[in-house]
């Protein structure tokens, strides 16, 4: 980055600055980790419970597939494999993917807008460490006598309000965990409004700080109505009340429509970050700013709008007006617009770049090319007619696995080997992430693509058992998911043998890299920016 | 040195300006995220009380 645009600090006098301010780092100990308010601390802790989650619910997922391996059922009773099916959603939806972006989030963004830390450190320790105790009680249902939940993460009722004991813990822990979210959420929010630089317009942002900002509204607005409706179950299967129970004069299919009006902007909140990830690496790569940074803006902005009036695409079979229908297949369709800026927007930003191929470039790659595949099986489900086949089978189940895998657990891991030298000092093994891409690549294609052909010869969703004409494709899928999942073991590896040591990283780390984040100290100092950097209007911040 | 309280651009020009002003109250100073705190009460409340009222739960 040209840095000589930053007024009044360079990055060698930043350095210096913070090494003056020695006495300022962690506190010693174990405590360390309970009481700290530090921005890169907390970023440090989600990242960690994100990834631990991530193999448990990518254990739940191996269960799922060693039952599907062959028609039959082979290792675990029906009721056991609908609490993995629901259990495996709710863990990498709350627990891996949001909470991996909001670490994220707390690493990098203070950094980017050259904010000194977030600007409710507390409220910000408080929002993680209500995550590990919410999922510690959602968990610890499958030791329950009647089981985990088992009626699917969409808990749609009738069937979610005749689940055992474990309905009560986990509509606790629903709460809890969005309770988390939004005051995450808040932070964030404020942060961006509030701590940045001097001279620093939204316009100068990077596209990871906006992408995040437009998610932090979309959860503000989205998740108090899904813990209104979780609640509203509660009351009907504790206090009497018949809010979505037809026998009392209640409405289920209300519940749905509550559901998806959290449920599609929720997709959008595991994406968009995902975007600005994305948009941030591609340009380091190519070499060339980023290509039609205000439509990439707008489009985000497009999208997130969009996302609330779209949300009935998940509900054509229950039957609605003609006009309904029509009015949500077209406005799903519309999403494709933007998006599609999106994409167009990558592709232009690398054409003619002078492109590099490091992991986090190959990962970014990964995610354009498999999250369109994704994208395009999301609007063959936005037709009405089409869907009301598709519905319930493995299509849908390839569609969103498209767009979340090689989606958006590609971007985390693009954004980990992006900035895994800025938080740790050491360059990662570039071979073995490599090696890592493309064992994953193989086998996440081997996984999920097969799920296209079954669903559409119409295997359904959530069964244990299958006919025997999906026995093929289910078994190679099987395969792929046991190949995913192990080579993911590669990517801790990486991890903790970068932690450890090895090559020390310089401080723009990359090439190509542009943004305040880059004029710090490889590690990133415990304390930065404790001076705010003065920002012209030619600086290049993004 | 830049303070971590809540301040509006106006405000952090003027902190940084060196300018010393009397700190804003609790409200003012949080009034953003106070905000963003009420509507999200005020939809969790609302999601609840639409279906009470307007969806014929409450005759």
């Amino acid at each position: 980055m040209s840095t000589s645009d930053v007024t009044h600090h360079t990055p060698g006098e930043q350095h210096d600055h913070h090494d003056d301010h020695g006495h300022h780092g962690p506190a010693p100990g174990l405590m360390r980790w309970v009481t700290t308010t530090n921005h890169k601390d907390i970023g440090t802790l989600y990242l960690w419970f994100s990834l631990l989650m991530f193999f448990i619910g990518g254990a739940m997922a191996l269960v799922i597939r060693a039952e599907l391996f062959q028609p039959g059922i082979q290792i675990v009773d029906p009721m056991f494999f609908n609490s993995m099916t629901t259990l495996h959603a709710i863990v990498m939806i709350f627990g891996v993917v949001m909470p991996a972006f909001v670490g994220l989030a707390n690493w990098m963004i203070p950094m980017m807008i050259g904010a000194p830390d977030m600007a409710l450190p507390r409220l910000n320790n408080w929002s993680f460490w209500i995550m590990p105790f919410a999922f510690i009680i959602m968990l610890s249902t499958l030791f329950m006598d009647s089981g985990g939940p088992a009626g699917g993460w969409t808990l749609y009722p009738p069937l979610v309000l005749q689940m055992g004991d474990s309905f009560a813990f986990v509509i606790f822990a629903i709460h809890f965990m969005g309770i988390s979210s939004v005051m995450g959420s808040i932070n964030i929010v404020a942060t961006i409004f509030n701590m940045r630089a001097p001279g620093m317009t939204f316009m100068q942002m990077p596209m990871f700080v906006w992408t995040w900002l437009i998610t932090a509204y979309l959860l503000i607005a989205t998740i108090p109505v899904f813990a209104g409706a979780v609640t509203m179950l509660l009351t009907d299967r504790y206090f009497g009340t018949s809010f979505f129970s037809a026998a009392g004069g209640g409405d289920p299919v209300m519940f749905q429509h509550i559901f998806w009006f959290f449920g599609h902007p929720e997709v959008y909140i595991l994406i968009l970050p995902a975007f600005g990830i994305v948009s941030s690496i591609i340009p380091t790569f190519a070499r060339k700013p980023l290509f039609g940074y205000d439509s990439m803006v707008y489009a985000t902005a497009s999208i997130a709008f969009l996302s609330f009036i779209v949300w009935a695409h998940h509900m054509f079979t229950t039957g609605m007006p003609l006009a309904g229908e029509l009015f949500f297949m077209f406005s799903t369709m519309m999403i494709s617009v933007p998006t599609g800026v999106k994409v167009f927007n990558w592709v232009a930003t690398m054409w003619r770049g002078s492109m590099t191929f490091e992991t986090p470039m190959l990962f970014a790659i990964g995610f354009v090319i498999m999250f369109t595949i994704g994208g395009l099986s999301g609007l063959m489900l936005a037709i009405t007619p089409a869907d009301i086949q598709y519905h319930d089978t493995y299509f849908v189940v390839a569609h969103f696995h498209y767009v979340l895998v090689p989606g958006a657990i590609y971007s985390l891991m693009a954004a980990t080997y992006y900035w895994l030298p800025k938080w740790t000092g050491n360059m990662y093994d570039e071979k073995l992430g490599k090696m890592h891409f493309w064992i994953s690549t193989v086998f996440v294609n081997v996984l999920f693509f097969p799920m296209h052909f079954v669903g559409l010869a119409g295997m359904p969703r959530r069964i244990p058992d299958y006919s025997l004409q999906f026995a093929d494709w289910n078994m190679i899928a099987t395969i792929g998911a046991f190949g995913f999942g192990f080579s993911q073991l590669m990517f801790v590896y990486i991890i903790v043998k970068c932690v450890k040591g090895g090559e020390k990283a310089t401080d723009e780390v990359w090439e190509g890299a542009r943004g305040l984040e880059w004029t710090v100290a490889s590690p990133a100092p415990y304390h930065t920016f404790e001076t705010a950097p003065e920002i012209n209007p030619g600086t290049v911040t993004r | 040195m830049r303070t971590t309280q809540i301040m509006s651009d106006g405000q952090v020009s003027e902190s940084n300006s060196g300018e010393q002003k009397s700190a804003p109250g609790f409200l003012r100073r949080y009034r953003l995220p106070l905000f963003l705190a009420v509507v999200a009460l005020c939809l969790y409340a609302g999601s609840i009380l639409y279906i009470l009222y307007f969806r014929g739960q409450v005759a």
